[in-house]
């Protein structure tokens, strides 16, 4: 496959995968599916805002989708996670936010909160919001949205279809959502998710997997365990970890004997989305690479932070093209490792 | 491991796209063993390094001099290192171990007998003509006190009695210990120059 067929393909099964996820959250217009994972609403739109500038619906459904069920998300988790992002991203994230702030007036404060400096003050370059799936930039609209504008991204005004349902808590994949009506939005419900996918855990591990600081994860772990529902016990040399029933857990948030239902699968999207987000760029970065050895060079540049991401993300991955692999033969070993991968990812 | 000239020229056309990419600036190197006997066609063997005995700087009025290390060293590593990882390459693949020799001079007029090739746009390189490599190869050989690699190389170079004689007179300014100077005569008997270890 030639760089140019490969992107394309990247981009298509990257927009697919995020029209299924959005779908099963309740925006309207994508074909509907249940994932065995648990969904992350927070890294699930960092990485959607990035990605769906080469899909201008995408983006003013995921907007919809935020107007009707921005409750649940957990901004200081979101802001923990866009700190890690570039500056772009951290702007259009301020974007999104200043125009959520408007929309979803009974949320105000929140998004606010995330809407921090604008394009004034920062004298960012103004910049097409959309581009064309060639990473063309659309043309320049009449109308500008003024939201968009002022923290440098131009697009035409709009207006949200307001076709979003309410997220289903009932779903599998959306047990964070269900976790997140009991315990409140913050680290318990995250701390309880993360126990009710892994065996147990170290308040170190946890915090790590769940983009929350480790003060505020002991802090959490501690009250729980005075619940007598989630329990401790010593690993190694004096390391507390703790960890609960998955089975009574399981039953009483899935309504199901557990014999007859799984508990829904652990991915570290955060780390996964970055890794993803890491091919984009160097797909974009060797498209203007002329010399067959750079474009592989730089590729398997990439490779050693986007591999150490994938492999923290918890997918069940197919082999990292090796170091013996020759410069000429690199560029296709990579092209079928993301291939294979974006097949495991539909396989889950 | 370089399998002959093929590999190490793939490589260090490598090395310069990287310092083109670094906007390193045109580098030059004065490269000696295995690296340059392979490219310049005296032997067909395998190597594991590119040797360098010295980089090619320039005065403001363009003069050239020989420098132990270049100034662009930073760039020159970052480069090196990138191609070490793409082509699976020992460490210290590019390597400036034979430099010290500049510190006692080099043989005379070394700059007029080098090959030159240019790779890409961004390196060239002067390869140690055959009768200079007689003068490192007879000092490496009488170094190592045994048959090895460049006793080998030095063998299918065929030096005459006379190049044997100024190698030999030239290695003896990079070590002038008496007992280097009993260890290069008996080497010399063992590989049939006698004449040449009573007249120096």
């Amino acid at each position: 496959m030639s760089q140019k067929e490969f992107k394309h393909f990247f981009l298509e099964n990257i927009l697919n995968f995020l029209w299924r996820q959005w779908s099963s959250l309740g925006v309207a217009g994508g074909a509907r599916s249940e994932d065995e994972w648990v969904i992350d609403p927070e890294a699930l739109l960092l990485f959607s805002i990035e990605m769906s500038r080469y899909e201008p619906r995408l983006f003013d459904e995921v907007l919809d989708w935020m107007v009707v069920n921005g409750k649940w998300i957990d901004i200081q988790r979101l802001r923990g996670i866009v700190k890690s992002k570039n500056e772009k991203t951290r702007h259009l994230m301020s974007a999104v936010a200043h125009f959520l702030s408007h929309e979803a007036k009974s949320y105000r404060r929140k998004w606010q909160a995330l809407a921090r400096s604008k394009s004034s003050d920062l004298r960012v370059k103004e910049e097409m919001l959309f581009n064309t799936r060639e990473g063309e930039p659309f043309p320049k609209p009449g109308e500008i949205s003024e939201p968009f504008r002022e923290y440098g991204f131009l697009r035409g005004s709009f207006s949200l279809r307001k076709m979003s349902r309410p997220v289903s808590v009932a779903a599998r994949s959306n047990m964070r959502f269900s976790l997140r009506a009991l315990f409140g939005i913050g680290s318990r419900s995250e701390c309880i998710l993360y126990l009710l996918t892994h065996e147990a855990g170290h308040p170190s591990e946890v915090a790590d997997a769940i983009g929350i600081s480790l003060r505020a994860v002991q802090d959490a772990l501690i009250e729980l365990a005075e619940s007598g529902l989630v329990l401790t016990r010593i690993k190694g040399k004096r390391k507390i970890e703790y960890w609960l029933s998955q089975k009574r857990w399981g039953e009483f948030l899935l309504g199901a004997n557990l014999d007859d239902q799984k508990l829904p699968v652990w991915l570290d999207w955060i780390s996964l989305f970055s890794a993803l987000n890491n091919v984009w760029d160097v797909l974009n970065e060797v498209e203007q690479v002329i010399s067959d050895y750079l474009r592989s060079s730089k590729l398997r540049e990439a490779m050693e932070t986007i591999s150490l991401e994938f492999s923290k993300s918890g997918l069940d991955l197919p082999a990292v093209p090796g170091k013996k692999i020759s410069p000429d033969k690199y560029e296709e070993e990579f092209q079928n490792f993301i291939t294979r991968l974006l097949r495991t990812e539909r396989e889950e | 491991m370089f399998k002959g000239k093929i590999d190490i020229e793939a490589v260090l056309m490598a090395l310069s796209e990287q310092l083109d990419a670094e906007r390193a600036g045109r580098i030059e190197m004065v490269v000696c063993g295995g690296a340059a006997l392979n490219i310049i066609g005296y032997v067909q063997r395998t190597t594991k390094d590119v040797d360098v005995v010295a980089f090619v700087e320039r005065n403001r009025d363009g003069t050239a001099f020989l420098a132990k290390e270049s100034p662009l060293n930073p760039a020159i590593m970052a480069a090196a290192k990138r191609v070490q990882r793409d082509f699976n390459l020992p460490e210290n693949w590019l390597n400036t171990g034979p430099a010290s020799v500049l510190d006692f001079g080099l043989p005379e007029g070394l700059m007029k007998r080098v090959e030159t090739r240019t790779y890409g746009r961004s390196l060239i390189i002067h390869f140690l003509s055959r009768y200079d490599q007689i003068h490192f190869k007879l000092f490496a050989a009488v170094d190592r006190g045994r048959p090895d690699v460049h006793f080998d190389d030095l063998m299918i170079l065929r030096p005459t009695a006379q190049e044997t004689e100024d190698a030999a007179r030239w290695t003896i300014t990079q070590d002038p210990s008496d007992t280097y100077k009993k260890v290069l005569k008996d080497f010399l008997e063992k590989i049939g120059y006698k004449n040449v270890a009573e007249r120096i």
